[in-house]
């Protein structure tokens, strides 16, 4: 009798650690399957160098009046270099005018 | 470009289909006094005006000191105790003189010279040419 009795105890340890075993097994096979990530904060993009010019800063008026309305002529402003210019910003044509005062 | 520049700044530049960029030439020895008064105006936001008045009064800039240029700016109104002062300073003077080094570094020998969107004119063409190369432009 205490013989059968070993051996009932021996099957019961052997099937509770079978079962614990495959439950580990199905665990590690399972896709992934941890919480959601809430408030998800996009990461920075990385910073980016900027150019750096030579010269004074160009000095630009912003015009307050619509395009048809403005004279041109009245607009100064100047090239990352420092040279000056009279006319639209984005004007079609750019005249180079190489020029002594005297 | 004197004589014709009021019309090319009338029926291009103040439509919008032109701009002007300027670039310092010094040929002569008051050269540089003149181009670093139109610097120092231009601190005061009155470069082409004082480009104007220069060139209508170019006579007068072959002898014209301090006191000349002065009385040019008062005539724009400019805060002429900071003018003055600048060009005593003389950091618009090397200014000037590293503009007229670029010019010529680019090969620049006649003056004047301009540069139409990189097509480059050597004098002053008549009027009626500037016309032509500006109307087939777009």
């Amino acid at each position: 009798m205490p013989v059968v009795l070993v051996s009932l105890i021996r099957r019961a340890v052997w099937l509770v650690g079978g079962l614990g075993a495959l439950g580990l097994l199905l665990s590690a096979c399972a896709p992934s399957s941890g919480p959601t990530p809430v408030g998800f904060t996009p990461t920075a993009p990385p910073p980016v160098a900027e150019a750096t010019v030579a010269g004074p800063a160009p000095t630009v008026v912003v015009p307050l009046t619509p395009t048809a309305a403005i004279d041109w002529t009245e607009f100064e402003s100047r090239t990352p270099d420092g040279l000056y210019e009279r006319g639209r910003p984005d004007a079609p044509i750019l005249i180079r005018d190489y020029s002594d005062f005297l | 470009m004197l004589r014709i520049e009021p019309v090319l700044l009338a029926e291009y530049v103040r439509t919008g289909k032109v701009k002007l960029q300027f670039w310092h030439i010094l040929d002569f020895p008051n050269s540089v006094q003149a181009s670093a008064a139109a610097e120092c105006a231009g601190q005061q936001g009155a470069f082409w005006r004082m480009h104007d008045v220069l060139f209508q009064n170019q006579d007068r800039l072959w002898r014209a000191d301090e006191a000349v240029l002065t009385e040019l700016a008062a005539t724009l109104g400019l805060d002429t105790a900071a003018f003055g002062a600048c060009l005593a300073g003389g950091e618009m003077h090397e200014r000037a003189r590293a503009v007229d080094r670029a010019t010529k570094a680019q090969g620049v020998r006649v003056r004047p010279t301009f540069d139409i969107n990189g097509q480059r004119i050597q004098g002053s063409p008549p009027l009626e040419q500037w016309r032509q190369l500006l109307d087939r432009l777009p």
